[in-house]
């Protein structure tokens, strides 16, 4: 056999042997609805942006307070379970 | 261990390999399998299903011993606490469905804080009891593992958002399709069914427009395991994952439903009743409550629930139907006013009510499979479904007594400006629309127990009770 070919064979299987380990890794709890592919990846995506959007606003919230600005009423009207008060209100949306 | 008496499995529960729910003696049960006892024995531990339990945010349910297993591998069995009547997401209102989208959200936000997540978010693991919207399935808890991704973000996107979105900014009557994608509204449909404007929106943007593009994009990734491999390794941070919920609830609170002024929304302001005739008629027909004392009352045509609110001021569990999606909104809005946990407003055509329906048409119970109610309340309705929908008597009178046991039905007569309305536009082809053929249409499943005249009125109310066998 000759080199070329036993190096393309071993770089099969390494390629081969890292999906595998990487399947083997990534899916430790089993999902019993179908979670998507496109889904899971826009997810990331999105929830990266949204992560630091709700960071950026606790910050900002915080130096708010520093400065003896008004305590928010945001999360107050957050907890309500039926959603009632959110009615009236315009927030924007926030992705 | 099994126990002797024959359980009956629920035919909606087989998705979910963590356990499944069944009937014994109609006592409903809830067993827990092997492959989820880590799960549930965390959602014990850590107090979520106390905790949730006590804010009225999840069924109460207590667990019993395994010798009430139905199957062989439980480690658990559970006993939920009952609910007064079982409704379908394609029955609600607007406000119905996005205030179980904001309850699935709320469960998600305490599960994180106490290390778990839902690993499900379909719309029917919400029940109402009343105005109050409940979680239902105790498994849809599992260990939170930071980092992995929310496996039940498309199907949140699914079930509420894109239906909510389509509902808001296109027509409320797109909820309609509910009913016939039980598992959700496809992300590529409601985004190019949706205004183009919807896209300045970041949230439906995000959740609905661009997860569209791209489950498109990676549809056929399945084949190429490279791909594959890329998804599963998605990673969300914890914080991510709160960036996430916090803007779902974002984008779900934005979303609110221009209500079209309707025949029906108005209607209360437009009958043919003067304040006698309608006190008259409140005191009839509460006083037919009286006579039957129900536990479960169907009120068929109940509008906005007026006369439903009869039922369930005494002591019933009264479901107000109006197929007016206006109608079912104002219901709501009142119940969820005086916090109201007797009476819930649903949208129902009774010309094409609820089937039974889902796999082997046995997932989702019809109306009548509900049924049979110990009252069934027809109020000014009859001549829709006579006139309006061409159904003859004998056909209503037959539906009616599958529905319940006990009727009170009122006849409103051709003489009466709101069927002459009806008929102003069409041929008269009812020539039995009259008080004698309509009591000789219910005489063979009804006896009538008492005909009132309703003063001010030319309409009759009847007590009805149906006939043995």
């Amino acid at each position: 056999m000759s080199a070329p070919r036993v190096r393309a064979r071993r770089r099969r299987a390494v390629a081969a042997l890292v999906l595998v380990a990487a399947l083997l890794v990534a899916s430790p709890a089993a999902a019993y609805i179908d979670p998507g592919t496109g889904s899971m990846l826009v997810q990331a995506l999105v929830a990266g942006v949204a992560g630091a959007a709700l960071a950026t606003k606790t910050y900002w919230r915080r130096i708010r307070a520093f400065f003896g600005g008004a305590p928010d009423d945001d999360a107050a009207a957050r907890r309500a379970p039926d959603g009632r008060d959110g009615a009236a209100r315009s927030e924007p949306d926030d992705a | 261990m099994t126990h002797a008496a024959a359980a009956t499995r629920d035919g909606a529960s087989f998705r979910d390999p963590s356990g499944f729910v069944f009937r014994r003696d109609g006592v409903l049960y809830r067993q827990v399998a092997a492959r989820h006892a880590a799960h549930y024995r965390r959602a014990v531990d850590s107090g979520l299903y106390v905790d949730l339990a006590r804010e009225g945010l999840l069924v109460a349910q207590e667990e019993v011993g395994l010798e009430h297993a139905a199957a062989p591998g439980a480690v658990a069995v559970l006993r939920p606490e009952p609910l007064p009547f079982v409704s379908h997401p394609y029955e609600w209102g607007f406000a119905q469905l996005r205030a179980a989208a904001l309850l699935t959200l709320r469960v998600q936000i305490e599960a994180l804080a106490r290390g778990m997540t839902l690993k499900d978010a379909s719309a029917y693991n919400v029940q109402f009891v009343g105005h109050r919207a409940v979680f239902i399935d105790h498994l849809s808890f599992e260990v939170y593992e930071p980092g992995r991704p929310w496996v039940a973000y498309r199907q949140f996107c699914e079930h509420f958002v894109a239906p909510l979105a389509l509902a808001a900014h296109g027509d409320v009557r797109w909820l309609a399709l509910l009913r016939s994608w039980l598992e959700g509204v496809p992300l590529d449909f409601a985004s190019r069914a949706l205004p183009w404007r919807t896209r300045l929106r970041p949230g439906l943007f995000a959740h609905l427009h661009l997860h569209a593009r791209y489950q498109r994009a990676h549809a056929d990734d399945a084949r190429a395991p490279a791909e594959a491999g890329r998804a599963a390794r998605a990673r969300v941070s914890e914080r991510g994952m709160q960036g996430l919920v916090a803007s779902l609830e974002s984008t779900v609170r934005g979303l609110a439903l221009a209500l079209p002024t309707t025949a029906w929304g108005d209607y209360y302001a437009d009958t043919n009743y003067d304040d006698a005739a309608f006190a008259a008629k409140r005191a009839a027909v509460a006083g037919a409550i009286d006579g039957v004392q129900p536990r479960l009352v169907f009120d068929l045509g109940a509008n906005t629930g007026v006369f439903t609110r009869l039922a369930s001021e005494r002591g019933a569990y009264a479901v107000a139907f109006d197929v007016d999606a206006a109608a079912v909104e104002r219901a709501y809005e009142g119940a969820v006013e005086r916090r109201d946990e007797r009476l819930l407003p649903l949208r129902l055509d009774l010309a094409n009510p609820s089937p039974d329906q889902g796999f082997a048409h046995d997932e989702r119970a019809s109306l009548a499979s509900r049924g049979p109610a110990d009252l069934v309340l027809a109020l000014a309705l009859v001549h829709h479904l006579a006139i309006g929908a061409n159904v003859p008597l004998d056909r209503i009178a037959a539906y009616f007594a599958r529905l319940g046991r006990a009727l009170v039905v009122e006849f409103v007569p051709k003489s009466d400006s709101q069927v002459a309305r009806m008929l102003a536009t069409r041929e008269d082809v009812f020539p039995d629309y009259a008080r004698a053929p309509f009591e000789a249409a219910f005489a063979p499943w009804f006896a009538i127990e008492s005909a009132t005249a309703i003063e001010g009125s030319e309409r009759v109310l009847y007590r009805m009770t149906r006939r043995a066998g």
